[in-house]
């Protein structure tokens, strides 16, 4: 298969791949998931180079995997449908103080992975001081404290 | 608090030039379009194997045709197929001279279907072939580009010549 056909594909599967198993697939990288990691990019640069290791291969597939990373940026940033798609949306976590049991089970998430962003980000003791936490599109967890929470309208 | 203007930007203690982002933005787009020509071009074959990179050498009433991509990588796996018609038979064997840069500057590493006899020519090597029964038949080089370039391949079938070329890209 020729290296743009290639890179093509290979960025769908990739994009797929990772958008079915989650936003906390990157955000929360475990020793093991990074040794997969590695792995996936071992398999990725089979698919990719074949047996074909020129300076021409090599930059076509760079080339193309960029231009459709931007492509995807641009669109993304175009149409909201398709950011949707292919970035997902943020997920409400804990609502005005009430932990939302069902979205984090959702996330494949519990209140110890709260507490773990409050402490790191906001220096949180206790699940009371978080009046919002959002799990980001990109996967990252982000903490509103209560005393640094907007006035209610 | 309102937006802050441009000037009032300027007053911050930032070490920012407006007048290099803007040649910097212009050269970042030229540089997509360069990008994606390159991507195109790849796409389409023009930098090796690719949706029109395949060429055949040679015409309908020539004994052998040569098919083969355009552009080659170096060091990388590539096929040249000869395309050898009913009439290349002569005494129930097929002799396939073959002659040029491009003999000297690839690795042949398959002859496929294997030949009978091996001999070499000047400039090249000559490749000789039973044939079982009369009819067009094709036989796959699998080789290694070594040099890059114009490689220039002859091909001698009963008295036909073809030559064709192939560029090999690092």
């Amino acid at each position: 298969m020729d290296a743009v056909l290639g890179a093509l594909g290979i960025y769908v599967v990739l994009l797929l791949v990772f958008r079915l198993t989650g936003k906390r697939t990157l955000a929360q990288v475990t020793t093991f998931d990074f040794v997969i990691l590695l792995i996936v990019g071992e398999a990725t640069q089979q698919a990719l180079l074949g047996e074909d290791f020129s300076l021409v291969h090599a930059a076509l597939v760079i080339v193309t995997l960029v231009l459709l990373q931007r492509a995807s940026d641009f669109l993304a940033w175009r149409f909201k449908r398709f950011e949707r798609v292919t970035d997902g949306v943020p997920s409400l976590l804990v609502s005005d103080g009430a932990v939302l049991k069902e979205a984090l089970d959702l996330n494949r998430l519990d209140e110890s992975d709260v507490m773990e962003a409050a402490r790191a980000k906001q220096g949180l003791e206790r699940l009371d001081q978080v009046k919002w936490a959002v799990l980001e599109a990109s996967g990252d967890i982000t903490i509103v404290p209560v005393q640094n929470a907007a006035p209610q309208a | 608090m309102g937006a802050m203007t441009d000037q009032e930007e300027r007053t911050l203690d930032l070490d920012d030039d407006p007048d290099f982002q803007r040649h910097e933005r212009r050269v970042t787009r030229l540089g997509w379009i360069v990008l994606s020509l390159f991507v195109l071009a790849g796409a389409l074959g023009l930098l090796g194997p690719g949706l029109f990179s395949t060429t055949t050498s040679g015409s309908d009433q020539d004994a052998v045709r040569l098919e083969h991509d355009r552009v080659a990588h170096l060091d990388s796996q590539t096929r040249l197929t000869l395309l050898l018609d009913a009439d290349a038979a002569r005494d129930g064997t097929v002799t396939v001279e073959l002659t040029g840069t491009w003999f000297a500057g690839v690795d042949v590493q398959s002859v496929n279907p294997q030949p009978d006899a091996q001999k070499l020519v000047p400039g090249g090597t000559a490749y000789q072939f039973t044939v079982e029964r009369p009819g067009p038949a094709e036989v796959t080089l699998g080789y290694r580009p070594q040099e890059l370039g114009r490689l220039t391949l002859t091909a001698k079938v009963s008295g036909s010549t073809v030559t064709t070329h192939q560029l090999v890209l690092p």
